[in-house]
C-alpha cells in the first residue's frame, strides 16, 4: 500500500501519528468542501469508516473520521475544522453507509448539521430534548493548539507534504 | 442533574378492589399468590443477566415458585426493574406498570433502579435517578449488579410482605 | 358519530409518526420493543409489514442511553475505569482493556509481561462466557429452551473462576493502568485447567444437541444473508463479517498485547447467513480455549503491576486510541487529554452499534419470524449501542 494516493483527497496537511496503534497512521487535514471527495478516495482504496466524532474546542469543532484497512494495520484520519456559529459539513452516508448513525449521534451531541443526510432524527436522545450534552461551556473550552500537535492542525505547503509522503512508506502489501 | 425541561409522569396508584373481601379467604389467597409469583421480565441492563441466572439451574428460583417469567404485563404480578431507567424508557415503564392487574408488587433490582447508581453524576441528564419516582417500590435489592442470592432474598421479602411471615430459613439457621 | 373512522393524528409517538408517513396504504405498522423478549433488552424496532413480510424496518435507539461519554468528562481518569465494566456487561474485560490500553498509550506506560498474559487469559475466558450466553439466548429466541440451561451451567463455572481473580461476577473492573489489580492464584490455575479439559468435551455435546438439529438449520440456513460488500459499507466487525468470508480480527490484523505469540485460527465461514455466524462463534469458543491453554503454559513469573504505574493521572495533552477484539467485534476507545486530571473527551466505538445498523438493510423482504433470527444472530448488547 503506497499512501501516495492520499494526495488525491486535496489535503491541507499530512502528518504521521503514532498514537493510533501499531502499523501506520496518517492524519490528513482537509476542508469540509473536499470531504466527499476524500470519502470516495478512502472507499476506492479499500478503507472502511471505523468511527467519526467531534471535539469541542475554542476554535470551533474538530471532526475526526477514522478509516481503517481490512487487511493491514493502516489507518487514515480525516480531520475537518468547523466554526461554532455555522457547523455544517456534507454527510458521508451516501458513500459509507455506516456514517449515517455516527453522524446522527454527532448531531445529537454537538448540533453539527450534516447536509444531505438521509435522516437526522434524534438517535439516542429523546426527540423532545433540546440539550446538546457534549457542548462545553466556553470557560471549559481549551484551544486546539494545546491538545493536538501543530502539524496535524495547521495547513502545510505542498513541498512539505511531498517530503512527508515520500518519507512515509509502508512495508504492508 | 442537568436541567432538561423533561417532566416525568408517575404511575396511577389506584388498584382494583378484591372481588371477595373477607379476612380468611384473603389470607389463603395471599399465601397462594406469594408462593406463585409471576415476575415480568423487565430486563434493562446488566442486572437482567443476573435475573436470568436466578432462573437457571444453580439458583433455581423455581424452588420458591417464581420461575414463570412472563413478557406480558397482563399475566404478571411482580415487576423486577433490573437496570437503569432512562428518561426515554420512563413512559413505557409507567405504562407497563399500569397494565399489570392488581395486586402487584415491584422490586427495584440494582443500584441504578434504586438511585441511579454509578450513572448519577454531575451533569447527568438521561436517566431517572431511582425508579421509585415513577412506581411504588416494595423491595430494594442493592448491588451492582446484586448477586442472584440477593434477588432471591428480595423475592423472600415480597413473600413476607404478602403473607406477613418469612417462609424460608435464614442462611445461618440452614447451616446449623 | 359513534365510531371515529378518521385516523388519529396523535397516535403513536415521534418515531412512529415519521415512520408512518412513508408507509404504503393498508400495510401494518408494528412496534417491537422497547420491552420485547426477542430484542434482548431495550431495543425498539418499528417494522412495516406486508402480510407476513417485513417491508421496512427502523431501529429506534436510546432507551438505555446513560451518557457514558459525558461521564468521562466529569470523572477523573481513574474514576472512569469502573464504568467500563458496564458498557458491555457480557464482555466487560474487553472494554476494560480498551480504556486501559488507550490511557497506557497516552502516557507511554509499559505493562509487565505477566500482566499481559493474565489479561489474555481472563479476556478469552470472558469471551467464552459471552458466546455461551449468546448461544443460549439465541436458541431461546428460536424456541428452544433447554440449551440456555446447559449454557448457564458452564457460565456459572466461568463466573466462579473470574470471581476468584476479579472479585465480581459480571461487571468486572480488573485491569489497571499499568497492569492488573491482583495476581492469579494457583487455585484459579488448577480450576482453569480442569475447566479447559471439561469444556472441550462439552463442545461436541453442544454440537450433537443443537448444531446438527434440523429445526435450527431450517431457522438459520439461507436466512439473513449479508453480502460482504454491504457489511464493509456499514463497517460491521466481529463474527458478523467473519461469517461473510472476511478474516478480519483485531487480534490478527493489528496484534495487541501478546496475541502474536499464540497459535490460533480465525474461524471464517463464507455462507453469509445466520448459520455461518452461528458457526463462527462456536468455533471461536474452541480457539479461545486453545489460547488459554497456551497462555497458561507460557505464563511468566514477575509482577502484575508496573512499579511506576501512576495512581494519580494528569496525562500530557494529546489523543490516543486503542482497539481490541471483543466477542461482538472491534471495540475502540478514543481519549483526548488537555493535560488536566479529567479526560477532555472520551469516545467509545461500540461494535454492536455498527452491527445493528446493518439490520435495517438486511431485513427488507424477510419473514417477520426470520427477522427475529437475524436480530439474534447479530449478538447485540443494547447498553453498548446506546452508551
Amino acid at each position: 500500500m503506497n499512501p501516495h494516493w492520499l494526495k488525491t483527497c486535496d489535503p491541507l496537511s499530512l502528518a504521521e501519528t503514532s498514537v493510533w496503534g501499531k502499523g501506520q497512521s496518517v492524519s490528513v487535514l482537509i476542508t469540509s468542501d473536499s470531504l466527499l471527495k476524500a470519502g470516495q478516495v478512502m472507499k476506492d482504496n479499500g478503507l472502511f469508516l471505523d468511527f467519526m466524532t467531534a471535539l469541542d474546542v475554542q476554535e470551533g469543532f474538530f471532526l475526526s473520521y477514522l478509516f481503517c484497512s481490512w487487511k493491514a494495520p493502516f489507518r487514515v484520519l480525516l480531520r475537518v475544522q468547523l466554526s461554532h456559529d455555522k457547523p455544517r459539513v456534507p454527510s458521508l452516508a451516501g458513500i459509507h453507509s455506516g456514517a449515517d448513525w455516527h453522524e446522527r449521534e454527532c448531531h445529537d451531541f454537538f448540533g453539527i448539521l450534516f447536509t444531505d443526510h438521509p435522516n437526522l432524527d434524534p438517535l439516542l436522545l429523546p426527540p423532545e430534548m433540546e440539550l446538546r450534552p457534549l457542548l462545553k461551556k466556553s470557560a471549559q473550552r481549551k484551544p486546539l493548539t494545546v491538545i493536538m500537535p501543530l502539524e496535524q492542525i495547521v495547513p502545510a505547503s505542498a513541498g512539505v507534504q511531498d517530503r512527508l509522503l515520500s518519507a512515509t512508506r509502508t512495508e504492508t502489501a | 442533574m442537568a436541567e432538561t425541561g423533561f417532566s416525568l409522569r408517575p404511575a396511577a396508584l389506584d388498584q382494583d378492589p378484591p372481588l371477595l373481601n373477607f379476612a380468611l379467604p384473603n389470607k389463603v389467597v395471599d399465601l397462594c399468590r406469594s408462593m406463585s409469583l409471576w415476575p415480568m421480565t423487565f430486563g434493562l441492563a446488566c442486572c437482567a443477566i443476573e435475573m436470568m441466572a436466578v432462573g437457571m439451574a444453580r439458583f433455581d428460583v423455581a424452588r420458591y415458585g417464581a420461575e414463570v417469567f412472563r413478557p406480558s404485563p397482563r399475566q404478571s404480578d411482580l415487576m423486577i426493574v433490573a437496570g437503569t431507567v432512562s428518561l426515554k424508557m420512563a413512559p413505557a415503564l409507567v405504562r407497563l406498570y399500569e397494565q399489570m392487574p392488581s395486586p402487584k408488587w415491584v422490586i427495584a433490582m440494582g443500584n441504578c433502579a434504586i438511585s441511579g447508581g454509578p450513572f448519577a453524576y454531575e451533569d447527568q441528564y438521561a436517566i431517572v435517578e431511582g425508579v421509585d419516582k415513577l412506581v411504588p417500590v416494595d423491595v430494594f435489592v442493592p448491588g451492582c449488579p446484586p448477586r442472584p442470592e440477593g434477588l432471591l432474598e428480595g423475592i423472600f421479602k415480597i413473600q413476607e410482605k404478602v403473607t406477613g411471615r418469612r417462609w424460608w430459613p435464614l442462611p445461618q439457621e440452614a447451616a446449623a | 358519530m359513534l365510531f371515529d373512522t378518521q385516523p388519529h393524528q396523535q397516535d403513536g409517538d415521534f418515531y412512529t409518526r415519521s415512520f408512518q408517513a412513508e408507509a404504503k396504504e393498508g400495510n401494518l405498522i408494528l412496534n417491537m420493543g422497547p420491552q420485547h423478549p426477542s430484542t434482548h433488552g431495550v431495543l425498539r424496532i418499528i417494522v412495516e409489514l406486508e402480510g407476513e413480510y417485513v417491508r421496512r424496518a427502523e431501529p429506534v435507539l436510546g432507551y438505555i442511553h446513560r451518557m457514558q461519554e459525558k461521564m468521562g468528562e466529569v470523572k477523573t481518569w481513574q474514576q472512569y475505569l469502573p464504568n467500563m465494566g458496564r458498557v458491555d456487561y457480557l464482555h466487560a474485560l474487553a472494554w476494560n482493556w480498551g480504556y486501559v490500553g488507550a490511557v497506557e498509550r497516552l502516557i507511554g506506560q509499559e505493562v509487565p509481561e505477566r500482566a499481559e498474559f493474565i489479561r489474555v487469559i481472563t479476556c478469552e475466558l470472558n469471551r467464552i462466557n459471552s458466546h455461551l450466553l449468546w448461544w443460549g439466548a439465541y436458541l431461546l429466541d428460536l424456541g428452544a429452551f433447554t440449551p440456555i440451561m446447559y449454557a448457564f451451567t458452564d457460565r456459572e463455572e466461568i463466573m466462579d473462576m473470574l470471581q476468584i481473580v476479579t472479585g465480581s461476577r459480571l461487571t468486572y473492573c480488573y485491569y489497571r493502568i499499568g497492569g492488573v489489580s491482583t495476581d492469579i492464584t494457583p487455585e484459579f490455575i488448577d480450576q482453569l485447567k480442569r475447566f479447559c479439559t471439561h469444556f472441550k468435551a462439552r463442545l461436541p455435546l453442544f454440537r450433537d444437541l443443537v448444531t446438527d438439529n434440523m429445526i435450527l438449520r431450517y431457522r438459520t440456513e439461507d436466512i439473513g444473508q449479508m453480502s460482504l460488500d454491504v457489511i464493509q459499507r456499514f463497517g460491521a466487525t466481529g463474527p458478523v463479517i467473519r461469517g461473510s468470508g472476511m478474516p478480519y480480527d483485531v487480534r490478527r490484523v493489528e496484534p495487541y498485547s501478546v496475541y502474536d505469540r499464540f497459535d490460533f485460527d480465525i474461524p471464517v465461514f463464507h455462507e453469509t447467513d445466520a448459520f455461518a455466524r452461528y458457526m463462527v462463534r462456536m468455533h471461536e469458543m474452541e480457539q479461545s480455549v486453545r489460547i488459554i491453554e497456551q497462555a497458561l503454559e507460557q505464563l511468566p513469573d514477575g509482577p502484575v503491576m508496573h512499579p511506576k504505574a501512576p495512581l494519580q493521572l494528569a496525562p500530557p495533552p494529546g489523543e490516543a486510541y486503542f482497539s481490541v477484539e471483543s466477542a461482538r467485534g472491534k471495540v475502540g476507545v478514543y481519549v483526548v487529554s488537555d493535560g488536566g486530571p479529567k479526560p477532555y473527551r472520551v469516545k467509545l466505538r461500540a461494535p454492536s452499534f455498527s452491527n445493528l445498523h446493518l439490520f435495517a438493510e438486511v431485513s427488507k423482504g424477510v419473514l417477520l419470524s426470520d427477522a427475529v433470527s437475524i436480530l439474534g444472530s447479530l449478538d447485540l448488547v443494547i447498553p453498548e449501542i446506546d452508551r
